[in-house]
């Protein structure tokens, strides 16, 4: 009796230890490609968001411990929809930010949103995610600007600067695809001419066959709508083919140091749009600071700002309503949150009503604000203008 | 033909139009060469195991990406090294090619000993698998245990950037170099089949193997000399590829291999010469799909593939292969 007894109370004890641990930690995932050609994106934004539930821990505002499950998606729709469904099932994970590629964001939306997780896009500029999956699903909401922003914003910069005719190569991703429609009909209202439109593969090195009927164009600008490797390759080759006097183009999917280390000196010159101004930034300083204080082997990248506002969205609504899946949804959507970029709301799309973008430009080997740029100042030209 | 940099392709404004065509034509022309050497060298390996051994080794394309990570992390720390003079450098790279196209012949006679001799008197799907399985092992271990592995990979530059002009067309000083790689290799393939003993135990035992081995050849040996050249052979496509598209990436072989193999396919599998044209052949076709019909560069591969389709259905001894493909 007495042994069934000392067993019981051990028992109980193993239970209510274990139960007041489990109640001890929230979890919060971040999903993204921390493995592929997009990693040095990925791993940014998860060092970023890593940092903010840092942070939160710290600050002591949380009657739990906070943790990130952070999950490679690896630029892949399969891979990215095993790890949504993996963090749909974990019952303490109360919402999660995700996703830099945008077909990735597409095979993983639904799983959020039949289960009712919040998702926070941080990365993936891809369209229709807000403007048709964001309308539909209250549990999809997105911090970044989408590519259709970014397009008309290249546009106009490069048409005042005196660009009209362009070339045009874009990967058949449906990112690739969207940003050709869109930088096209951006150009087109301005004015300039398409000397000609091309698609690609994904993962494609030999653009060669292209490039060579560029020479016969003779186009001011090629735009490339895709990603960085790729857009290197690009570049890269435009430089062996004779095309080095033809400016290159593109938006926030080569906005990485990854791009000035593969197409080395041909890089300099080109021009990208990069969401937010990190200058603007109040609090800028401080958050470099933060992220440069731990250690974190990989640069915070062009999302990492995205990324960490997602995570403190994120624990802004888990403080406000509690670590309750069905409410933190609910409190997503309808927030008033001051981050890093500035006050989030989101519209009846979930898209942020932010929308901050500034040009970048290649300048020995790095990505350079534009107004800080020796191209601004008068010092170094252009190429491709008369 | 002269010498120089900058070269006046450089601004292509300075470009008339109608000469600009012909230019043009001339470029797609390098490319196709430049890609179909890469192909015929991959398609000669398979060719010389299918022709010693009857079976598809389909982990030739790990083989490829396998020596392009060690001659690029050899280079790389060789450049870490601090700065030698050209000459030494230049030897030293040479060194470090040979090092590691030697290393990856001896992964392939790893691989035969292991993986497909055990095999030999199996039903031949067996060897099939096993290399498939060898070859995502390659893979997978490159991508787990190399710095970053997963990441594209830059390949060391270390040909300087002049080049030739022949008339209109720049061609450049690592352009050069794989057209005397390719021409190099060839030759040499060519002198071991025709003019060494062992070239001849190996052209026997893909035409009998058991007569082969009855008139006393040691066919353990000519099979583990295939392997090791038909790997070097791989590698040396490797080295190819990351000098003239300066990336690379660990799951890169398999598409090289399965081209590689196609290109041996249409040449006429166990016929080397047929390999080097099947591999100029696909390449071309691609290059020129690519550059020449609407939207053909997305589906370029379509292009290439529908060659060996075509192939297949009409001949599928291919263009000067003997041995039909019943036994793939």
């Amino acid at each position: 009796m007495k042994k069934v007894l000392v067993f019981s109370i051990v028992l109980a004890c193993c239970l209510a230890a274990t139960f007041t641990m489990a109640n001890d930690v929230v979890k919060i995932a971040f999903i993204g490609p921390m493995t592929g050609s997009n990693a040095a994106q990925g791993m940014g934004a998860k060092n970023s968001f890593d940092l903010a539930v840092r942070l939160a821990n710290q600050s002591g505002d949380f009657p739990y411990t906070l943790e990130v499950v952070a999950l490679d998606d690896a630029s892949d729709p399969a891979t990215g929809a095993s790890a949504a469904t993996k963090i749909v099932s974990d019952s303490k994970i109360i919402a999660a930010a995700g996703h830099w590629n945008s077909p990735v964001a597409r095979a993983t939306i639904p799983i959020f949103h039949e289960n009712n997780t919040a998702l926070i896009i941080w990365g993936a500029i891809g369209v229709d995610l807000t403007d048709k999956y964001g309308k539909m699903y209250p549990e999809i909401t997105r911090v970044c600007p989408k590519l259709d922003a970014e397009n008309k914003y290249l546009a106009n910069f490069l048409t005042e600067k005196g660009y009209k005719a362009f070339s045009v190569i874009h990967d058949n991703s449906a990112y690739g695809a969207d940003c050709q429609v869109f930088m096209e009909s951006s150009l087109k209202e301005k004015g300039a001419t398409i000397l000609s439109t091309d698609a690609v593969n994904v993962g494609e090195k030999d653009f060669m066959p292209i490039l060579a009927k560029s020479l016969q164009l003779q186009p001011q600008a090629m735009y490339y709508g895709g990603v960085v490797t790729e857009a290197a390759l690009l570049r890269l080759q435009m430089a062996k083919i004779g095309l080095r006097n033809v400016l290159f183009c593109g938006i926030s999917g080569i906005a990485d140091e990854k791009f000035n280390e593969v197409a080395g000196r041909s890089a300099e010159g080109a021009v990208i749009v990069k969401p937010g101004d990190d200058a603007e930034i109040a609090g800028w300083d401080d958050f470099v600071a933060a992220y440069d204080k731990q250690n974190y082997s990989e640069p915070m990248g062009a999302y990492g700002k995205y990324s960490y506002d997602a995570a403190n969205i994120i624990l802004a609504a888990l403080k406000e309503v509690g670590p309750d899946k069905a409410k933190v949804v609910e409190a997503i959507r309808n927030i008033k949150y001051k981050g890093l970029l500035g006050e989030y709301t989101f519209d009846s799309t979930g898209q942020t009503t932010l929308l901050d973008m500034g040009i970048m430009v290649s300048q020995d080997g790095e990505w350079v604000k534009w107004d800080d740029s020796s191209y601004a100042k008068g010092e170094k030209k252009l190429v491709g203008l008369k | 033909m002269s010498v120089g940099f900058p070269r006046p392709t450089d601004d292509s404004t300075l470009l008339v139009k109608e000469h600009a065509v012909s230019l043009v034509f001339l470029l797609q022309i390098k490319n196709s060469i430049m890609l179909g050497a890469q192909y015929s060298l991959i398609a000669i390996g398979f060719t010389l195991f299918f022709g010693a051994l009857n079976v598809v080794v389909f982990c030739q394309g790990a083989f490829y990406i396998l020596a392009t990570f060690i001659g690029a992390g050899l280079l790389s720390l060789l450049i870490g090294a601090g700065h030698l003079g050209p000459i030494v450098f230049g030897c030293v790279a040479f060194a470090i090619f040979f090092l590691s196209m030697c290393l990856t012949g001896l992964v392939g006679v790893l691989v035969e000993r292991t993986t497909i001799k055990p095999f030999r008197n199996a039903p031949l799907v067996m060897p099939i698998l096993s290399t498939i399985g060898v070859g995502i092992v390659i893979e997978q271990l490159l991508k787990l245990f190399y710095p970053q592995g997963s990441n594209p990979q830059v390949f060391p530059e270390i040909f300087p950037l002049t080049g030739v002009m022949l008339g209109d067309l720049f061609i450049s000083v690592s352009e050069l170099v794989i057209l005397a790689i390719t021409i190099v290799t060839l030759v040499a393939i060519w002198f071991f089949i025709k003019k060494t003993k062992i070239g001849s135990h190996v052209v026997a035992i893909s035409q009998d193997f058991e007569a082969a081995a009855l008139m006393g050849i040691n066919v353990d040996r000519a099979i583990m000399v295939t392997f090791f050249i038909g790997a070097c052979l791989a590698a040396i496509a490797g080295f190819m590829n990351g000098i003239y598209y300066t990336v690379f990436r660990y799951d890169m072989g398999a598409m090289a291999g399965i081209k590689g193999f196609s290109a041996s396919v249409v040449g006429g599998l166990g016929s080397v010469y047929g390999a080097v044209l099947g591999g100029f052949l696909m390449a071309f076709t691609e290059t020129f799909a690519a550059a020449y019909i609407p939207g053909g560069s997305a589906i370029r591969d379509v292009f290439s593939f529908g060659i060996l389709l075509l192939f297949l259905i009409l001949r599928p001894s291919g263009i000067i292969g003997e041995k039909a493909l019943d036994k793939v």
